[in-house]
C-alpha cells in the first residue's frame, strides 16, 4: 500500500517530490558545512569540503530517482508529451491520420463483429454447440425430405448420443384479429412441452411457453415474433393477455420474443404455439404436429463429449434396420417413391448457409483491404513527416538520444495516433453496425453488436496499425545519418533512396489493392446487369399474384369451383387488371415434387428416379397471359376434374426436361409418370423459367399440369400497372362478396421476387463499391503525395533541365511518365491479385466469370488514368519551376 | 571516501535501521551516526544513502517527516516503524549468525 502510494506520489506529485529531495540533500550539505565550521574551517572552505564529502549531487539525485521506479513511465510520458506537442503544432496532419485510421479500423471492427457473431461465437441457444437435427435428403442432395417418424422415435428411444430431443411442428396458420375479420397467413412453430427449457431464450415481453401450457386442458396460447408484434399490433406493450384468433380458435398472447429471434434450424418464425397433448377440443396445431406427424422437425442435444460422427453411426445403423420394416416402403411411397438416403446428423453451428458465410468473408476481406490501404497511406504520411523531421532527429541523436530512444519516440507517436484512431473507429464501427442492422444487408449476413471480444479486436488492430505504419518511419528516423542531415543547407536530395523505394512500394500496394476492390465491384456490377437482363422465361412486367385458399372445412368441392370461377370473372371485370389467369404457384416460382420419373419408352433408371422436379398446376390460359412461350406441341385442355383423386392425363414440360430425356426432340406425344401421378402424355414443350440468383437446381426440370377445377388453393395471376397497395382492398372486397370465408394472401409482385433474388449481389456491391471508391481516393492521394514529393526533391534537377533548354511540355511529360509508371506497376500487381481474389466472389456472380477480362481491363485503365490525373498538379508545378530560383535555392 | 560498493546494499539497510533505532535522525545525522558507531571505519556515500532511505520508506520500515533541527534548520527526520523494528531485530540476528559463521571458517586452522 505504502509502496503504491509513494509510487503514485512520485508520478503525480513529481515536482513536489523532486523539490523535497533537493531540500533534503541541501539540508545535508548545510549540516556538513556547519559541522566543518565547528571544526574550525573558514566558511567557504567548509562549504567546499561539505560538497566534496557529499559527492555528486546530481548523481545522488539520479540514484534516488532510480529508486522511485518510475523511470520507464517518465520516459513514456515524456515521449507522449513530446508527441502531443508535435501534433498540436500540426493539428491537420494528426486529424487526417486519425480520420483515416478511424475509417480503416472502424470498418474492419464492424465486419469482424459480424464474422464473430455469425461464424465464430457460440449460438445464442442454451448448449447451442451440442444442438443437432436430423436431415434427410433425396435427389442427389438437392432437396430436403422429412425424416420418417419411426426412425426419429427409434433414435430418441435407443440413442446413447442424444441427451434430449424435441419435435417442433412447422406450418402456416391463419391469424385473425378479434376486432376485424381479416385472416392473415403467418408461419408458425408448434412447440412441445420442454421446448423453452431446451432452447432457452428469454422473451422480450411476457413469458415463454411453459410445460403447463401443453396440458390437454390448458388455454391455447401464442407467442409473437417481434416483427409481427410491431407490424400487426403496432408494438402495443399491452398485448400480453389479449386474445387472438389462430385458425379460428381463441389463443391468449402470452409473450413476444426478441427482435431477429431465429430458432435453431427453423429460422425466424412469426408465431409460436404450444402443442397441447391431444384433447377433445384439439386445435389444428395440437393434432397436426403430435409426435407421429411428418412435418415435425427433430431437434436434439447431443450428450457432452459425443461427436457428430458417433451420432451419425448410430443413425445409419438404425436406418439399415428401419429399411427392412414394411413401414419404410409406405413412407417412401408417401413421398412419391423417392429414394431415401440415410439421414445425416447436422450440428446447428454448421448450419449457417454457405452463401451467408461467403458473403461475410468477402466483405471482411474487402474491409481488410481498406485497412491495409489506410495503413499504407498513413505510413506514407508518416514517412514524409519523418523526412521533414530529419534534422530534429539528427539533433536529438547528436545530444545523446540513443537509437532505441528515437525508435521509441516514433513508435509512441504511432501508438497515440492508432489509439485515437481506434477510439474514433469504435464510433465508426457502431455506425456501420447500425447501418447493417437496419439495412437489407443485415437480413442477408446477419447483424452484430459491439461485444467485448470485438473491442479487443479493435485494440489489436490499433496495435497492428502502429507496427504496420510506425516501424518503418521509426527505422528511418533511427538510421538517419546525422552528419548528412546536419550538413549546412542539406536538402537531403540524395539521402533515403531506400525510403523512397519503400514509399513507392506502399503506393504500388495501394493501387494494387484498389484494383482488386474495384475489380470485385465491377464484377458485381456486371452480374447485376446480367441478372436484370436475363431472360426469366416469362414476361414479368407488372405481373402480380395473389394466393387465395379455400379451406376444406368451409368449402365443398362445388363451392370451391364456384368461388374460383366467380373470383376470376370478377377480377376480369376490373378494367385495371389485364391477363387474369390461375396457377397453383406464384410465378416465377415452382413447387417442388419428389419421386421417380418414369418414361414409357424406356425402363426406369435409378438416376432418373432421383430427380426432383419443379411443378406448377396452371390454367390453359396461363402460358399466353404470362408470356411463357410454347416451343413445341400444344397447350393442354382445361381440366374438368372436380375431385382431387382424378388425375390429369395431359401435361407439359420445359425444354430442359425435354432435351434431357428426349435429346432427339421427340418429347411431344411421349408418356411419363411422376411419383404417384398416373401415366400422362406430354402435349407441349415450353421455355425454361429460370430466376437468376436463385440457382435452384432442384427446380430446373419443370412440369405443368392443368389446375384442378376446384383447387383448395389458387393463385390468381394478372398484370396491374397501378401501385400494388391499391390491390389489397380491391381483392379483399371481391372475396368478401363472393367467398367471404376464403383466405387472401398478400399480393406478390413478380419483379420484386426477381430483384429480391438480386438483393445479395446488390448489397455486396453497395458495400464493396463504397470501399472501392474510398480505396481509389486514398490511392490517388498516395500517388499524388509521392509524385509531389519527388518533384520537390528533384527541383534542382528539373531546374537544370529547364536551364539546358527543356520545354515545359517535356517536364510535364517527365513527371507524368513517372506517375504513370508507378500506377502501372500497381495495376499489374493488382490485376494479378484480382485474378486470384475474384474467385472468392465466384458463387455470387452471374453471367460473368471471376477473371472477366473486360472488367479487369476497364479497372486497369481507370487506375492508370487516375495515376495520370494524380500526377498532373505536381507536373504542372514542375513545369513552372524557375530555373534560376531552383539552382540558387541551396 | 566510501561508495555504494564499499557497503553491501543489504548491510547498508541494516546499518540505517540500527542508526535509527536509537533516535529519529535526518540523513546527515544517519551518516554521522554510522560513522561514529563504526569508529570512522564506515563512511556512507550520499549516493547510496538517499536511495536506501527511499527504499526503506517504500518497504514501510522507516517513516520520514519534515522537522526542525536544534539550529532551526528544516530537515527530513526518519524514524523506525513497528515493521522496521521487527526487521531490525530479525536482520541483526541473521547478520550475527552469518558473521560468526564466516568467523568460524576464517579462524579454522589446518
Amino acid at each position: 500500500m505504502r509502496a503504491l502510494w509513494l509510487w503514485l506520489r512520485a508520478i503525480f506529485l513529481r515536482r513536489r517530490v523532486e523539490h523535497e529531495m533537493r531540500r533534503e540533500m541541501q539540508a545535508h550539505i548545510e549540516f556538513e558545512t556547519e559541522a566543518n565550521i565547528r571544526r574550525g574551517m573558514p566558511e567557504a572552505e567548509a562549504r567546499r569540503a561539505a560538497l566534496v564529502a557529499f559527492g555528486g549531487v546530481v548523481k545522488a539525485e539520479e540514484a534516488v530517482r532510480d529508486e522511485r521506479r518510475t523511470r520507464l513511465l517518465e520516459i513514456v510520458a515524456g515521449d507522449v508529451r513530446y508527441a502531443m506537442r508535435g501534433f498540436a503544432r500540426r493539428p491537420g496532419f494528426a486529424t487526417v491520420i486519425v480520420a483515416l485510421l478511424a475509417l480503416g479500423i472502424g470498418a474492419n471492427t464492424a465486419l469482424f463483429g459480424v464474422v464473430y457473431q455469425q461464424l465464430i461465437s457460440p449460438l445464442p441457444f442454451k448448449d447451442g454447440n451440442r444442438m443437432v437435427h436430423l436431415e434427410a435428403t433425396g435427389a442427389q442432395g438437392t432437396i430436403l425430405l422429412p425424416v420418417a417418424p419411426e426412425l426419429r422415435e427409434a433414435w430418441r428411444g435407443s440413442s446413447r448420443a442424444v441427451e434430449q430431443m424435441i419435435v417442433v411442428g412447422v406450418g402456416a396458420f391463419a391469424i385473425g384479429d378479434t376486432t376485424q375479420d381479416r385472416p392473415r397467413q403467418l408461419y408458425g412453430a408448434v412447440l412441445p412441452s420442454g421446448a423453452s427449457a431446451f432452447i432457452g431464450v428469454h422473451p422480450l415481453l411476457g413469458r415463454d411457453i411453459q410445460p403447463a401450457d401443453t396440458l390437454p386442458t390448458a388455454q391455447p396460447v401464442v407467442v409473437l415474433s417481434d416483427q409481427v408484434w410491431r407490424r400487426d399490433f403496432g408494438g402495443d406493450r399491452a398485448i400480453v393477455g389479449k386474445s387472438l384468433l389462430v385458425d379460428g380458435v381463441r389463443h391468449v398472447v402470452i409473450g413476444v420474443v426478441p427482435p431477429n429471434y431465429a430458432m435453431p434450424f427453423l429460422g425466424e418464425r412469426d408465431i409460436f404455439l404450444a402443442r397441447r397433448a391431444l384433447s377433445p377440443n384439439a386445435t389444428r396445431a395440437d393434432s397436426l404436429f403430435n409426435g407421429s406427424a411428418r412435418d415435425g422437425e427433430a431437434l436434439a442435444k447431443l450428450r457432452p463429449g459425443v461427436s457428430v460422427d458417433e451420432a451419425n453411426r448410430e443413425v445409419s445403423a438404425l436406418f439399415e434396420r428401419w429399411k427392412a420394416d414394411p413401414r419404410a416402403g409406405q413412407f417412401a411411397a408417401q413421398l412419391g417413391g423417392a429414394v431415401i438416403d440415410p439421414p445425416r446428423v447436422v450440428r446447428a453451428v454448421d448450419e449457417i448457409r454457405p452463401e451467408r458465410r461467403e458473403a461475410i468473408l468477402v466483405l471482411f476481406a474487402a474491409v481488410s483491404f481498406v485497412l491495409l490501404i489506410t495503413c499504407a497511406n498513413v505510413a506514407n504520411l508518416l514517412l514524409v513527416r519523418a523526412w521533414s523531421r530529419q534534422r530534429e532527429f539528427a539533433v536529438r541523436a547528436a545530444i545523446g538520444a540513443s537509437r532505441g530512444r528515437l525508435i521509441a519516440q516514433v513508435l509512441t507517436e504511432g501508438a497515440i495516433l492508432s489509439l485515437a484512431g481506434a477510439i474514433a473507429g469504435i464510433g465508426v464501427a457502431t455506425l456501420i453496425l447500425h447501418g447493417i442492422q437496419t439495412s437489407r444487408l443485415g437480413q442477408m449476413i446477419g447483424a452484430a453488436t459491439l461485444r467485448p471480444s470485438v473491442l479487443v479486436w479493435c485494440l489489436a488492430l490499433s496495435l497492428f496499425t502502429t507496427l504496420a505504419f510506425g516501424l518503418v518511419p521509426a527505422r528511418f528516423a533511427a538510421e538517419n545519418r546525422m552528419t548528412d542531415a546536419l550538413k549546412a543547407g542539406a536538402r537531403s536530395q540524395s539521402g533515403g533512396s531506400s525510403a523512397r523505394r519503400f514509399r513507392t512500394a506502399l503506393v504500388g500496394l495501394e493501387v494494387a489493392l484498389s484494383v482488386m476492390l474495384l475489380a470485385g465491384a465491377g464484377l458485381l456490377v456486371r452480374t447485376l446487369v446480367a441478372m436484370s437482363d436475363a431472360d426469366v422465361g416469362l414476361d414479368t412486367r407488372n405481373l402480380v399474384s395473389v394466393e387465395i385458399r379455400f379451406p376444406q372445412k368451409e368449402f365443398s368441392l362445388d363451392a370451391r369451383h364456384a368461388a374460383v370461377g366467380a373470383i376470376k370473372s370478377r377480377l376480369e371485370a376490373v378494367r385495371e387488371l389485364r391477363d387474369v389467369t390461375i396457377s397453383s404457384m406464384t410465378p416465377p416460382r415452382f413447387g417442388i415434387g419428389l419421386g421417380g420419373l418414369q418414361f414409357e419408352d424406356r425402363p426406369s433408371r435409378a438416376s432418373d428416379s432421383l430427380s426432383a422436379i419443379g411443378f406448377n398446376d396452371v390454367d390453359p390460359t396461363y402460358f399466353s397471359r404470362v408470356g411463357l412461350r410454347v416451343t413445341n406441341g400444344r397447350i393442354f385442355q382445361a381440366d374438368a376434374r372436380l375431385a382431387a383423386d382424378k388425375n390429369p392425363t395431359e401435361i407439359m414440360v420445359n425444354e430442359r426436361l425435354a432435351r434431357r430425356f428426349f435429346p432427339n426432340g421427340n418429347a411431344v406425344g411421349q408418356r411419363l409418370k411422376y411419383g404417384k401421378m398416373p401415366w400422362s402424355t406430354i402435349v407441349g414443350v415450353v421455355a425454361d423459367v429460370d430466376v437468376p440468383g436463385l440457382g435452384d437446381r432442384a427446380r430446373s426440370l419443370q412440369l405443368y399440369m392443368p389446375i384442378a377445377a376446384a383447387p383448395g388453393r389458387a393463385t390468381f395471376v394478372f398484370r396491374f400497372t397501378q401501385p400494388v397497395f391499391l390491390l389489397d382492398s380491391l381483392i379483399r372486397g371481391i372475396v368478401r362478396d363472393v367467398a367471404p370465408r376464403a383466405r387472401v394472401g398478400n399480393p406478390i409482385v413478380a419483379d420484386e421476387l426477381l430483384s429480391g433474388a438480386r438483393q445479395l449481389q446488390h448489397s455486396l456491391l453497395q458495400v464493396i463499391g463504397a470501399f472501392a471508391i474510398v480505396a481509389l481516393i486514398l490511392a490517388a492521394i498516395g500517388l499524388h503525395a509521392v509524385i509531389a514529393f519527388s518533384v520537390s526533391q528533384r527541383t534542382r534537377e528539373i531546374g537544370t533541365r529547364v536551364a539546358l533548354g527543356a520545354a515545359a511540355s517535356d517536364v510535364v511529360r517527365l513527371i507524368l511518365r513517372q506517375g504513370l509508371t508507378l500506377g502501372l506497376v500497381g495495376v499489374a500487381i493488382g490485376i494479378a491479385g484480382a485474378l486470384a481474389s475474384s474467385r472468392a466472389l465466384a458463387s455470387f456472380l452471374y453471367g460473368v466469370r471471376p477473371g472477366d477480362p473486360v472488367t479487369i481491363a476497364v479497372v486497369g485503365a481507370l487506375l492508370a488514368s487516375v495515376a495520370v490525373v494524380a500526377s498532373l498538379p505536381p507536373a504542372w508545378r514542375a513545369a513552372h519551376i524557375d530555373p534560376i530560383e531552383a539552382l540558387r535555392a541551396d | 571516501m566510501s561508495d555504494a560498493s564499499d557497503v553491501l546494499q543489504g548491510t547498508l539497510d541494516l546499518l540505517v535501521l540500527k542508526a535509527l533505532s536509537l533516535a529519529a535522525l535526518h540523513g546527515w545525522g544517519i551518516s554521522q551516526r554510522i560513522q561514529q558507531l563504526s569508529r570512522d571505519a564506515l563512511q556512507i556515500g550520499q549516493g547510496s544513502l538517499y536511495p536506501a532511505l527511499y527504499r526503506l520508506e517504500r518497504k514501510g520500515l522507516i517513516k520520514g517527516e519534515w522537522g526542525t533541527s536544534e539550529n532551526k534548520r528544516e530537515a527530513k527526520y526518519y524514524q523506525l516503524t513497528a515493521a522496521g523494528k521487527r526487521a531490525l531485530a530479525a536482520e541483526s540476528e541473521e547478520w550475527r549468525r552469518y558473521s560468526s559463521a564466516v568467523d568460524l571458517v576464517l579462524s579454522a586452522t589446518g
